[in-house]
């Protein structure tokens, strides 16, 4: 039988959309399940044949990690009030870490926006979205970026 | 805060329909939502260009609705119990008669399976899906049918 005691919320903490942390809320209260943030910083790893200085772009990771560390606390601060919340801030492919977050944890469900992004990446962001639905086992829920908070 | 009122429910009444009707019966429940239970059925005009006379297709159609009316009635009957839901067939591209049909409905949110059919079937069920997850103004909960029930 359907039900929804974990939910998963990927976030976009560079651009995040109101909406999609307002109907992970939303769900979270009326089914009193838990909520994990997750953000997924991009990896980078597209760049090692770009001939950069061996350790750059890991130091450069590390730095983001910590940043996004901060803007996941006032986040979730700000938009999970009165709900069981923790976050998951991973490095790698964004589709693949959801993924394997929502699996690791038996998520019963992804809540996640169409994009986010700015730019190309909201073409990209388009697509994480679009192989997290094709391919995840628990049921995804999708918002438009155009949904008002 | 945002709540759920209206939930369009897309089914292509499958084997695998009754999952995707459970989260909306759950949803529904949660929140005493309406839920207005879809079935696009081809149009089929497709093969007008070929030279079969199109009253052929259009009482071929006509005969797949009203089987497809019966599907539907029994299913609503026997899935939605307990739920303020009405079964409805449609004609015509599912993909854009689901969005149609949730902007008509002023819907809250759509679910529907990311699969459904067999074999070709269900590669162009599951771009229905993606292509009402890119479009949809509203959020969409998508499930991916597990194969054992």
């Amino acid at each position: 039988m359907a039900e929804i005691k974990k939910i998963i919320c990927s976030v976009d903490l560079s651009d995040p959309l109101p909406s999609v942390a307002k109907y992970a809320t939303l769900l979270a209260k009326s089914a009193g399940a838990s909520v994990i943030v997750s953000y997924v910083v991009p990896s980078l790893s597209l760049f090692p044949g770009f001939q950069v200085v061996p350790g750059r772009v890991e130091n450069f990771i590390s730095k983001i990690q910590e940043g996004a560390k901060e803007t996941m606390d006032a986040y979730i601060a700000e938009h999970f009030q009165g709900v069981d919340v923790r976050d998951e801030i991973a490095v790698g492919d964004v589709a693949e870490e959801i993924l394997a977050l929502a699996d690791r944890e038996k998520a019963d469900v992804i809540v996640m926006g169409t994009r986010g992004r700015k730019g190309l990446n909201a073409v990209l962001f388009g697509s994480v979205a679009a192989k997290v639905v094709k391919k995840a086992e628990c049921p995804v829920m999708t918002i438009h970026p155009s949904e008002q908070a | 805060m945002s709540q759920l009122k209206n939930i369009v429910c897309a089914l292509d009444l499958s084997d695998q329909s009754k999952q995707v009707a459970e989260y909306a019966v759950m949803l529904a429940k949660m929140s005493h939502a309406r839920v207005t239970v879809v079935y696009a059925a081809p149009t089929l005009t497709q093969y007008t260009g070929f030279h079969v006379p199109p009253n052929t297709i259009d009482n071929f159609v006509g005969e797949i609705v009203s089987g497809a009316e019966r599907s539907m009635a029994d299913f609503v009957a026997e899935h939605f119990q307990g739920v303020d839901a009405q079964g409805i067939v449609v004609v015509g591209y599912a993909a854009e008669e689901i969005l149609n049909l949730a902007e008509k409905e002023h819907a809250d949110m759509i679910v529907m399976g990311t699969r459904g059919r067999k074999g070709l079937d269900l590669i162009l069920f599951g771009s229905v899906a993606e292509k009402v997850v890119k479009n949809s103004k509203c959020p969409v909960l998508t499930i991916r049918p597990t194969d054992d029930e």
